[in-house]
């Protein structure tokens, strides 16, 4: 009687994995990464037009898990698959088992230094160990910084370009040469993050970082002309208008004559200007704003295959301007201050020489060696246009440009975050490392500071 | 000197002359019986005036003889007969003494006095300790769910339904809880209830022992009509017509129209972007049409331009007052009528009986364009082919189809979700029901602006009903083939091929030209459970002991399979409703499972005297879907009863009839299929490149069979020869070991794991009293009682665990079982309260919240109902009364009503007699009254915009008690008196007035229905969003026999 043969064999879903099919799937999720609205609205980069709960800090707690359970959880089947002897050589139709590693250790970097952004200490050493550990404890940021850092050195270096590349590489499409650049130049970016409070380890990864090769072109989310796959801000104004040029944004653009504006918003229905919307005001105060006097975030930005920015050559030219002010490279910060500018103009379409080289001369952006933090943080912050969590977390490294929080503030502190908030779940059934992490870290919640942000 | 008196004894049950009733004249041996036609004629001697009539399960009636010669009787069934006899596990029909545990039984014409028409819904309150939390007639056969005492695991779950011991279906198609969606309703809902003859109710465990795992949470044991020999031809037709009508919504403001702000707009005219001949309107006043708010200007009269001024047709340019529109959301609403039709066709002899019953529903509900049509055929026969050797059939084919079945919810697709949450109270419904402009396009009230005629948030929501609607039909067939062999007098063998089938089909979309993007979606469900059984019945007397025995075998096979697809990207064609339209690759999915359970079981009840029972069930499981190791499960139960007055010589004329029962049973659960092995999700590819994902939950090889234990006792007491009926029954179930997806930290890379762990324990008592306090010739009066109360505490959960949240309601509200509480805990934000209990106010006026906390659990403390039946005559009146007490649920209808400054307490004055909307500087807006954080009281004036929204996610000032009274039933019926009916072809007619859901007597939340709230698939019923309101039928019913 208790024989039922196969009777209880899944036919519904496959038992044996492709690995890049997981990999699909987790690189599926650097989407939700960069195509979250959070972030751009902490920096007042946008303003929301008529419920403005989210950019006046009314969130406290964000969910973390779906990282875990998600994009990491993919990524730690793969190395495992690739690793343990017994499967290893089943997988090998998705790439080299060295190259399938690198890969998923470098994007498991790469949402873990997003993560640890967000909410600082996490469950790291002990986590993504499924049945073996249902409670997991918290690793500090310093030491998860430390270790992501040798994650990213060793991941590039274990890219073999004699063997196969990966498959199922939405990203780079199996490309090794650039999987190393991106790991490099992650870990310059997350090198600098680090440089105010541990400012040896910064430099030593910085410099080798960018000594083997950094990305040479801007790397993009390839999003599709299909619903399944479309840039997230197209589906936002599918049948709403939520956000809206931010003021702050406006006021620091448009003086400038900054050519970028014209593609970050739309004119106005209204009046056929860019017309900005208020930071942070009150539903009462945003209601009485009509829709049609405001400009939304510019089309270019959110056609349904537009590509969002995941590391812009921007990006590394900062970092390289910030590295040469710090002394770290002997290269001209001015140079890479320009050429990142430049870049930027370049990412959203508005390179013109001569609109360039007048905008660039302008004595409020023109390159100063006495201002030069200041200049850097202020031009990075409108290049990061829509990297928001990036943004966000460049803005309280520099806390640079004066960002005033939002007038109608709703969360205690009346101040912006500076981090979010674990989970309930944690705190419910992971109570003990959960307590520890917060003893160590501070009150859970948008005001503690992270280890990294020291000033 | 005597005289002969003569007359007609009928059946109030169906008006047919009852024939063989006994008639006796009071204080002699003088009697006679009834004819075929219920005839009779006696003689009465000059000193007696007393005429006795009874007859076997009806009530006794005297009659008291005056100067009349023709005295006709209608005699009502007794219920509560002393030797009631009730179906058991197994479709044993048992004399009531000698069962053990506790089973209430209904009978099917207590389920149809007003033609309800899912059977469901009907047993509300009717049964103690049954809960039903049912939906709003505007669903159209929306799902009714049933809890049987409480709940016994932690997802809740639903007793199992048997059909003349077929297990049929009942789940439920619709989204969990009140999410947002469509709802198709529940499977029971394919019973026609005119085929029901009784439904015994099996609550705990002890009496569903024998039907296997599925019977923990107890079972429906339906039973129903068999053909047998009647006056006529054997022909019924019970046809009802109802009206519905809206009755429950919000209490709404009608003093200010839309927008955010008090100041009416100006229209001004700019060359640049409008078009010249819109010169002459600048300076006219309109209002913030893109609002989804009630904060506007005054409806004081004056003229504005309105929403449709702005479109093309006649209104273009019209300048109209601005005035309430108070019954605005009522007048969208249509009146529904539904008919309901059936004829049944019955014969029978000693060796042959059938029944052939049909019968049509047809709905046109009160939502614009819902319409329901169901048809049900079934047949009941059997034939004894010599002495030995019968063989039966029971078939039911049940054909449903549905256009337009309303979302509820949380969304676009919802109207109601709008007109409570996110509307302007001065719309004026009669323009919106044009919801085409004269091009053919779509029209809404919430256009962006004068120029921009795309509505914002909400599309119009004539188009929702009358565009959006869906389609959907159901296919369900079910009934066993039968045969029956007599081995020896005292021994049976029986087989039985029972097979449950149904096939639904969905079709959903979204019209091209709305706010969203077009879409269609079609999805199949298939579910066919097949039973093989065979049944040994032993039942022989050995002096004073009697003894039945029954052994039996089961096979059980379930196969379900589902297909989904639906467009992604929109229609490339407008309106073309077929997947081949999806603009990008359509999203699909397909799911087949297969799940075996093998069983043998057996049962011994050994009686002494009539007097002393004692029951034993033994039953051992193999189920397919756990690890082999652990796929074999025993369980056993014992039920005994003591009928200890017949030690007091049967019974007195005070308590005539007492016994006590008490009784123990396991049974053990199993799984759904395929949970215990690693395996792989398939999800939204891109490209070509397929798209893995590790699934969330931790597959578990070890998982073992869960075991709920029961421990049960109760008195049955009648007295005065069944005048009254006292029936009490005190219960406690342990729920252990429940097979649970328990919920880890996501860090672990799992959001849930598999285990065997907890125990919930429900304990409660469940009395029902009835009785017949007058019964005379004339007038006679019916009343029964059911009261329950029930606690599931959550004893223990797994190791480390004291809290599970089973489910999120919408921002942020939660249900959960919590150790030490009772289930069902809701934990969301509350209000912060000082040591002196007074709540703490911040600086700005709003409230300190706290969260997190624990905001009452959703259970009710106590259930029942209360039915009084009076006839007088040839009249019969039934009312039929359910109540609830206690109980929470979070409704985000009230959130928002007042968030959105459409419900009535947003408006009118304050205390101080100002406009509440004023600027607090005026003298205006809401006081509040709390204290510092110190606990020095305070009372600040809050703007009434800040203070409402301000109660945004503020759950505990939304959590309501559920505590409900509700006249569920009436029904006033007539039988035409004999003499007129033998004048007719027909040999009984009752006409009647019927009327549902007459009148919500009590709520503790004034506009919102508490009964009605909890549709959907996992029947946690804690939280409402977007209700469908409340609906009242009023109708009549017309019963001919012919």
């Amino acid at each position: 009687c208790s024989e039922f043969g196969d009777t209880n064999v899944d036919p519904n879903r496959p038992s044996s994995p492709l690995t890049s099919g997981l990999l699909t799937g987790a690189e599926r999720s650097v989407s939700d990464v960069i195509g979250s609205a959070i972030g751009v609205l902490y920096v007042q980069q946008l303003s929301e037009k008529q419920y403005t709960e989210a950019s006046r800090y009314q969130d406290v707690y964000f969910d973390f898990n779906g990282f875990y359970t998600g994009p990491l959880m993919n990524l730690q089947r793969i190395i495992k698959l690739n690793t343990e002897e017994e499967t290893k050589g089943d997988v090998l139709s998705s790439g080299s088992n060295e190259n399938q590693i690198a890969v998923a250790r470098i994007l498991r970097a790469y949402f873990f230094g997003v993560m640890t952004d967000r909410w600082g200490e996490l469950p790291y050493t002990e986590a993504l160990q499924g049945e073996l550990d249902f409670s997991p404890s918290y690793d500090s940021q310093e030491f998860i910084y430390t270790d992501l850092l040798k994650e990213l050195k060793e991941a590039a270096d274990q890219i073999n370009f004699e063997t196969a590349g990966v498959e199922g590489d939405l990203l780079f499409s199996g490309d090794m040469n650039k999987w190393r650049q991106f790991a490099n130049s992650l870990r310059m970016i997350m090198a600098l993050r680090v440089s105010d409070v541990a400012p040896e380890m910064a430099k030593a990864n910085f410099t080798e970082a960018y000594s083997n090769g950094v990305l040479g072109a801007d790397f993009m989310y390839p999003y599709l002309a299909e619903a399944n796959n479309q840039n997230p801000w197209y589906g936002r104004y599918l049948t709403r208008v939520d956000y809206a040029i931010s003021d702050t944004m406006y006021d620091f653009m448009n003086p400038l004559g900054d050519p970028r504006l014209e593609v970050y918003a739309d004119p106005a229905a209204n009046t056929g200007d860019i017309e900005p919307m208020p930071y942070g005001v009150s539903n009462t105060v945003a209601g009485g704003i009509t829709n049609a006097s405001v400009s939304y975030l510019g089309t270019f930005n959110r056609k349904q295959n537009a590509e969002l920015p995941i590391v812009t050559m921007a990006q590394i030219h900062f970092s390289l301007a910030e590295a040469a002010v710090k002394g770290w490279i002997s290269e001209s910060a001015e140079e890479h201050y320009n050429m990142a500018i430049e870049s930027s103009f370049r990412q959203f379409g508005v390179f013109d020489q001569a609109a360039f080289d007048a905008y660039v001369a302008q004595p409020e952006v023109a390159f100063s060696s006495s201002m030069a933090m200041e200049r850097i943080a202020s031009q990075k912050w409108v290049a990061l246009f829509l990297q928001g969590y990036e943004a966000w977390a460049e803005w309280r490294r520099f806390d640079y440009p004066e960002l005033a929080p939002a007038v109608d503030a709703m969360n205690e502190s009346k101040m912006i975050p500076v981090r979010q908030a674990y989970p309930t779940t944690e705190r419910d059934i992971n109570s003990e490392n959960y307590d520890q992490a917060v003893a160590r870290q501070g009150a859970d919640g948008l005001d503690t500071k992270l280890w990294w942000d020291i000033k | 000197q005597s005289k002969t008196i003569s007359g007609i004894v009928t059946s109030s049950e169906d008006g047919l002359g009852l024939p063989g009733v006994s008639v006796l004249v009071k204080g002699t041996t003088n009697g006679t019986i009834t004819g075929i036609d219920g005839d009779y004629s006696i003689q009465l001697p000059a000193d007696r005036n007393i005429l006795q009539f009874s007859f076997v399960g009806m009530k006794s009636v005297e009659v008291t003889v005056g100067n009349e010669s023709e005295i006709n009787v209608v005699l009502d069934p007794d219920v509560k007969a002393l030797n009631e006899v009730i179906v058991t596990a197994l479709g044993v029909s048992r004399d009531d003494r000698s069962v053990g545990a506790s089973i209430q039984s209904v009978k099917g014409e207590d389920l149809t006095a007003t033609r309800n028409s899912n059977v469901v819904g009907n047993l509300a309150g009717k049964v103690a300790g049954v809960q039903v939390i049912g939906s709003s007639g505007a669903a159209i056969g929306g799902t009714q769910n049933i809890r049987l005492r409480g709940i016994n695991t932690l997802g809740g779950g639903s007793p199992l339904f048997v059909v003349d011991g077929t297990p049929i279906s009942n789940t439920s198609i619709s989204p969990n809880n009140d999410a947002a969606g469509r709802d198709y309703g529940n499977l029971a809902a394919d019973i026609n209830p005119d085929d029901i003859e009784s439904v015994s109710v099996l609550k705990g465990p002890s009496a569903a022992a024998l039907y296997g795992n599925r019977a923990a949470n107890g079972v429906i044991i339906i039973t129903t009509k068999k053909g047998n020999k009647k006056k006529g031809l054997g022909i019924e037709i019970n046809q009802s017509t109802t009206l519905e009508n809206v009755y429950v919504l919000p209490e709404y403001q009608n003093e200010y129209a839309g927008g955010y702000t008090q100041d009416l707009l100006t229209f001004s005219y700019d060359p640049n972007i409008h078009p010249e001949s819109w010169a002459s309107f600048d300076g006219q006043k309109m209002l913030n049409y893109a609002a989804d708010e009630s904060w506007g200007p005054k409806m004081d009269g004056t003229m504005i331009r309105h929403w449709d001024s702005w479109l093309d047709g006649p209104q273009f340019g019209e300048l109209r007052a601005l005035v309430p529109q108070p019954d605005n959301v009522r007048n969208f609403f249509d009146t529904g009528v539904t008919t309901n039709t059936g004829v049944s066709f019955s014969a029978g002899d000693a060796l042959s009986n059938f029944r052939v019953s049909l019968n049509n529903i047809n709905q046109k509900g009160v939502m614009p364009g819902s319409e329901l049509s169901k048809n049900n055929v079934s047949f009941n026969g059997s034939q004894q082919l010599n002495d030995k050797l019968s063989v039966g059939l029971n078939f039911n084919f049940t054909g449903t189809n549905a256009h337009g079945r309303p979302a509820s919810g949380y969304t676009g697709r919802n109207p109601v979700n709008s007109f409570n949450q996110w509307f302007q109270r001065q719309i004026d419904m009669d323009r919106l029901a044009q919801y085409r402009n004269p091009d053919g396009t779509y029209r809404s009230w919430n256009i962006r602006s004068p120029l921009e005629s795309r509505p914002l948030y909400w599309n119009n929501p004539y188009y929702e009903a009358y565009e959006n609607a869906p389609e959907d039909s159901r296919d369900r067939v079910y009934g066993n083939f039968n045969v029956s062999y007599k081995l020896t007098d005292a021994l049976k063998v029986s087989g039985f091929l029972r097979t449950d089938f149904y096939n639904q089909k969905i079709e959903e979309r979204i019209a091209s030209g709305g706010l969203d993007l077009d879409f269609y979606s079609v999805s199949q469900r298939i579910g066919r459970e097949d039973n093989y059984e065979i049944l040994l019945q032993y039942d022989k007397m050995f002096g004073e002991f009697s003894v039945t025995a029954n052994a039996g075998g089961n096979i059980r096979k379930n196969l379900y399979s589902s297909m989904y697809e639906g467009t992604v990207g929109g229609l490339a064609v407008p309106n073309y409703y077929n997947i081949d339209a999806s603009v990008d690759r359509p999203s699909t999915d397909s799911y087949k499972s297969t799940k075996t359970v093998r069983s043998v079981y057996g049962n011994v009840s050994v009686g002494y005297q009539n007097t002393i029972f004692l029951d034993a069930t033994l039953r051992n499981d193999w189920s397919s879907s756990l690890p082999k190791a652990n796929n074999s499960y025993l369980y056993p139960s014992i039920t005994s009863s003591f009928v200890f007055t017949e030690l007091m010589g049967g019974g007195g004329s005070f308590l005539s009839f007492g016994k006590l029962r008490a009784s123990y049973a396991q049974v053990g659960s199993d799984i759904g299929p395929y949970e215990i092995a690693q395996i792989y999700n398939v999800s939204t590819p891109y490209g070509s490149f397929p798209n893995l994902q590790v699934p969330n939950t931790a597959a578990n090889p070890n998982l073992k069979p869960a075991l709920s234990s029961s421990y049960e006792a109760g008195v049955d007491l009648r007295f005065w020869n069944g005048k009254v009926n006292f029936d009490l029954t005190f219960y406690r179930n342990d729920n252990k070991d429940q097979i649970l997806n328990l919920t880890v930290p996501g860090s672990s890379g799992f959001s849930g794991a598999l285990v065997n762990a907890g125990n919930i324990r429900s304990e409660g008592v469940e009395l029902s009293i009835g009785g017949t306090p007058i019964q005379k010739r004339d007038f006679s009066w019916d009343v029964s009682l059911n009261l329950a109360h029930n606690t599931s505490k959550v004893i223990e959960l797994a190791a480390g665990l004291d809290n599970r949240q089973l489910q999120s309601a919408y921002w942020g509200m939660t249900i959960n079982a919590k150790v030490g509480e009772e289930w069902g805990t809701l934990i969301g934000t509350g209000f912060k309260y000082a040591d002196n209990g007074l709540p703490i106010i911040n600086e700005d006026g709003s409230y300190a919240i706290e969260r997190n906390k624990d905001l009452g659990t959703t259970l009710p403390t106590a259930t029942g109902g209360f039915t009084n039946t009076f006839r007088y005559k040839n009249f019969d009146l039934t009312a039929f009364i359910e109540f609830q007490a206690g109980g929470q649920f979070y409704s985000v209808t009230k959130m928002f009503n007042a968030y959105s400054g459409l419900g009535k307490e947003t408006a009118g004055l304050n205390d101080k007699g100002s406009p509440l909307r004023d600027p607090v500087e005026d003298g205006g807006g809401v006081r509040v009254d709390g204290a510092l954080e110190d606990g020095t009281p305070t009372t600040v004036y809050v703007d009434a915009y800040d203070y409402f929204s301000g109660m945004f996610g503020l759950h505990e000032n939304w959590i309501y008690d559920a505590s409900y009274v509700k006249l569920r039933e009436i029904r006033l019926g007539y039988s035409l008196p004999a003499k007129l009916v033998n004048k007719t072809p027909f040999h009984t007619l009752n006409v009647a007035f019927i009327a549902k859901n007459l009148w919500l007597i009590h709520t503790n939340v004034p506009g919102l229905d508490p009964s009605e709230f909890g549709s959907g698939a996992n029947g946690y019923a804690y939280f409402e969003s977007g209700q469908l309101p409340g609906v009242r039928s009023l109708g009549f019913n017309v019963r001919i026999g012919l």
